[in-house]
């Protein structure tokens, strides 16, 4: 044995030697790979960054323009309209743990586009912006979004990295955490944990969840934890019994937006430019809070109307844009489609629906579909496509998703699904 | 007034001329003894005074041989700051501010908590709230592991008796804790190791199974707690923790928290660990915590032939409202804020909590909120009756001492027990695309013929119902998007298909709740009694 690790060390040694009479410029010229790696994943000492446009970003020059920049989803607006309840909730919630010293857990759930995230990042701004005036104690902030983990376990190394700039394995990083979690220790700054996405840190085990609500009950952890998702009870549906448990009680619901709510916050952002007419505002905020009351959406809706008016050569978003807009985002394209279908191709979807309305169930065979496809062929005077030509049709229409089909190999006896309503068949064939 | 003469002894070596500001200072301090808000202008006066004084004064020190510039210099710089302190007029409330400590106001406060006058309101309205105590009450319900133990007595004594015999005797033997979470198995556990006799009889090794990553990581954690690991890298971990425990050693208490994070497909991890303190030689006293009654029954069903494999049994069972009264009383008494909580505002808190699960952490997390809340309305309360008349309201904020009352307790629980079926006040945001289509799965549900029900069934029927009513029907994919939505509120169940036109949906509250929630009498009547739409 010993024989095996004498000669290693030789070989170390002379490996090593070259390096060491090189001059530091020459060794810094022949930097391998792996080093380049090891220096940014060890010491962080290089940010990543993107390459720049060669040309300046041209300014918006149009009144719409400008308008269009107001409205996009990504530019916060200083203080969210119609959430102050919640922000008031969540602010003193986190201040009175922040400014105790003691930890805490509070699940803020809603569903998509109802201001969840952008009202925490606010308070947490606010917070921060006390903590500078000294007004609170000192806290470091973390934040980890579900989505943005390839793996539920990547969040003890997220979380790492952004409380000492070190990445380590996942291992060694909850390792740590624990360490410094569980480990009283006085001195150290109070921690405010966001975790983004919540339900999809659920794996089987549960064991990220557990550990990320644990900590805060650890009397010396100081964590503070804000869990965000869609789902109103994920805590009774997913959650094991002991997560549940600790998750606590603390929760808020954002509720979705309503039409009066919607057009508040789009004027909000309008403050200044008189680019929509009359009641445009209220016609979108109406459409969109009686389907989901998502926020984004309206702002879409609005920049797409924009979009519109100025192909259209208008001055002023009017009514007529924003019909357009809107018949645009909930139009229906597979009524277009089948309008656009080959006359064989609407013969063969009259077939389905004639089969369907014949059994009165929606699942037909496509031999009885043949069936009806020759007597429709009879009635219109056509000539009757045969089988292989009837079969390339229904491929056809089951790529375009206006049919649901089995296997191909299943043959004349694989099973047909209308992926429409009959009645869309029959309006879009008629006129 | 000796005090007064002192520092500014200090401040003379400083600058040169500080020695004719005494008398100010001391026509100063009477000033604001009389609290007279006119004192502010009379020092800079003074000190104009002062100055021309000072700079005699310095020449008179002085040689007039020495250097002159350095004369002329001084003066400027002293001048300067002596005025740019004079413009901000900062010196004075300076003044006022070491001295507060015995300032009238301050005394006043000190003797009568009930009226502080209103000068100090305005001043400071913040610090009425921060040393309350609310927020002692907030820290003393905190849900971190306190140091003793109310209301698991009995379990403690049996542990301690459990660990104690084994310690005696020197002999090997393992303990299932079990119980439903939030019932204080680690509380207690932990309380017992930290017992110094403990502590010193036994190497302990206290492991949270779901820190591991997998069953088997077990044994290398062991390992490295129990320092074996100083030899090259170790292949049968197992094997060599078995070694270890038949060599003469030191007892060994191994606690596993949530053991059934060990559970694998033959349970091998967890077969090996219990048969363990079988092994003749080793002194090992194995503690397993987790919180099924039966898991030792269920998924260690060889335990059971063998008699000295059998693990003893301990259950802690869910805390009695007697007992959940108890731990709060004694909480808030350490912190010397029992007369936040009314006695029957904790006498229905505790009744509560135990009729349904008995979990601690629950009793103080609903205890806390309860505290924040009538915080913060406590402060809006306070807050705007200052700026209009202080005394009357606030007399009557302080008669009552903001005791939380049977009242909030109610809402509080409501909110938190209704669970979600109950958030009356927000369900008036419900959009009405939403609106139909729960309409129509209840129409579904109640007049049609087969029960079983898929987003395409229910598009076809939620077209039916808006085309009477004048109402543009949502695309299909738009459709699919309102069942995720409403999903999220926990109303249905999807469960989806490869096609989402195939995927089955269920509704999961009960018809009469949903019809409550809906809040439209009229529109949902008339759609669940549509037989035509069907």
């Amino acid at each position: 044995k010993e024989n095996a690790v004498t000669p290693n060390k030789r070989t170390k040694n002379v490996l090593k030697t070259p390096s060491k009479n090189l001059t530091k410029a020459a060794q810094l010229s022949l930097e391998t790979p792996t080093k380049r790696l090891s220096r940014l994943s060890l010491k962080n000492s290089l940010s990543p960054s993107v390459h720049q446009r060669i040309t300046n970003v041209s300014k918006p020059s149009t009144p719409l323009q400008e308008v269009r920049l107001k409205l996009h989803v990504s530019v916060l607006p200083k203080s969210l309209p119609c959430r102050e309840e919640q922000f008031n909730e969540i602010y003193t919630y986190l201040h009175a743990r922040l400014s105790d010293g003691s930890g805490g857990c509070i699940y803020i759930s809603g569903v998509p586009g109802t201001g969840k995230t952008a009202t925490v990042n606010e308070v947490i701004r606010c917070l921060k912006k006390a903590m500078n005036r000294e007004k609170l104690s000192k806290f470091e902030f973390v934040d980890i979004n579900g989505m943005k983990l390839s793996e539920p376990r990547q969040a003890y190394v997220q979380i790492w990295k952004q409380l000492t700039k070190q990445t380590v394995t996942w291992e060694a990083a909850q390792k740590l955490l624990q360490n410094r979690f569980t480990k009283p220790k006085t001195k150290r700054d109070m921690t405010l944990l966001l975790v983004d996405e919540l339900d999809l840190l659920c794996t089987k085990r549960q064991d990220v969840v557990y550990n990320l609500l644990d900590w805060p009950s650890k009397s010396g952890a100081k964590l503070v934890v804000v869990t965000i998702a869609n789902t109103m009870d994920l805590p009774e549906r997913i959650l094991m019994g002991r997560v549940t448990s600790r998750l606590g009680l603390t929760r808020l619901t954002f509720p979705p937006y309503t039409h009066k709510q919607l057009e508040e916050i789009v004027l909000c952002r309008l403050q200044g430019y008189d680019a929509f007419s009359g009641e445009t505002v209220q016609l979108i905020a109406r459409k969109v809070a009686a389907v989901s009351g998502d926020a984004r959406r309206a702002l879409d809706i609005c920049r797409r109307s924009t979009e519109v008016a100025e192909t259209n050569g208008h001055e002023i978003v009017s009514m007529v844009d924003v019909k357009k807009a809107l018949d645009e985002m909930i139009a229906s394209p597979k009524i277009q489609a089948i309008k656009h279908c080959s006359d064989m191709e609407k013969i063969f979807l009259r077939a389905v629906c004639a089969e369907v309305h014949r059994t009165g169930v929606e699942e037909v065979v496509f031999k009885y579909v043949y069936f009806q496809l020759q007597t429709l062929c009879t009635f219109d005077g056509e000539k009757a496509p045969n089988i292989t030509e009837a079969l390339s049709i229904c491929a056809r229409l089951g790529s375009w998703r206006l049919l649901l089909c089995d296997h191909s190999k299943m043959d004349i006896h694989q099973r047909l699904l209308l992926n429409v309503t009959t009645d869309d068949v029959h309006f879009a064939i008629e006129h | 007034m000796s005090v007064q003469t002192t520092i500014p002894f200090r401040i003379r070596k400083k600058n040169f001329y500080s020695s004719k500001d005494n008398t100010p200072k001391i026509d100063f301090s009477n000033a604001s003894l009389r609290s007279t808000p006119t004192t502010r202008y009379t020092p800079t006066v003074k000190k104009m005074v002062d100055i021309s004084s000072e700079s005699e004064s310095n020449s008179d020190e002085e040689n007039i041989g020495t250097n002159n510039n350095n004369i002329r210099k001084t003066p400027k710089r002293t001048r300067r700051k002596s005025n740019g302190k004079d413009e901000t007029g900062s010196t004075p409330p300076k003044q006022i501010k070491s001295i507060s400590p015995i300032t009238p106001c301050n005394l006043l406060n000190q003797l009568s908590l009930l009226s502080p006058t209103t000068k100090q309101d305005k001043l400071a309205p913040k610090k009425l709230f921060n040393n309350n105590k609310y927020s002692e009450a907030r820290k003393a319900l905190h849900g971190s592991l306190p140091d003793n133990l109310i209301g698991r007595e009995v379990e403690l004594t049996k542990l301690e008796d459990f660990l104690q015999d084994h310690l005696d005797k020197r002999s090997s033997s393992s303990l299932y804790v079990s119980g439903l979470p939030g019932t204080g198995k680690t509380a207690s556990l932990s309380n017992i190791i930290s017992k110094s006799k403990f502590k010193n009889a036994f190497k302990i090794i206290y492991v949270n199974c779901t820190t591991m990553k997998s069953a088997s990581t077990i044994y290398s954690k062991i390992i490295e707690e129990l320092n074996l690991n100083n030899q090259r890298p170790i292949k049968n971990k197992k094997d060599t923790i078995e070694k270890y425990l038949t060599q003469p050693h030191k007892m060994l208490l191994l606690v596993l928290d949530e053991m059934d994070q060990l559970e694998t497909k033959n349970q091998s991890v967890l077969y090996s660990i219990f048969e363990w303190p079988s092994i003749p030689q080793s002194k090992l006293v194995l503690v397993g915590i987790a919180n099924a009654l039966d898991l030792t029954d269920r998924i260690l069903p060889r335990l059971q032939s063998r008699c000295e494999l059998k693990p003893n049994l301990l259950h802690f069972k869910p805390y009695s409202k007697q007992q959940i009264m108890d731990i709060l009383t004694q909480r808030l008494k350490e912190a010397n804020v029992l007369d936040v909580f009314s006695d029957t505002a904790m006498q229905f808190l505790a009744g509560k909590v135990a009729a349904i699960s008995g979990d601690i952490r629950r009793a103080l997390d609903i205890g806390r909120r309860i505290v924040e809340i009538a915080e913060s309305q406590k402060m809006m309360q306070i807050l705007q009756p200052t700026n209009e008349n202080d005394n009357i309201k606030k007399g009557q904020v302080s008669d009552e001492e903001n005791r939380v009352d049977f009242k909030d307790v109610r809402i509080i629980l409501n909110r938190v027990y209704g669970g979600s079926q109950n958030a009356d006040n927000e369900e008036h945001s419900f959009p009405i695309q939403q609106k139909i289509l729960l309409c129509s799965l209840m129409l579904i549900l109640n007049k049609g013929k087969h029960k079983d029900i898929n987003i395409g069934r229910l598009y076809q029927v939620y077209r039916k119902v808006c085309k009477p009513r004048k109402i543009v029907a949502v695309d299909m994919s738009e459709f699919v998007c309102l069942c995720t939505l409403i999903e999220t509120r926990g109303i249905i169940k999807l469960i989806m298909k490869k096609e989402a036109r195939l995927s089955k949906v269920s509704l999961q509250w009960d018809q009469e709740v949903l019809t409550a929630a809906l809040q439209d009498k009229d529109l949902t009547s008339d759609i669940i009694n549509d037989i035509s739409c069907l």
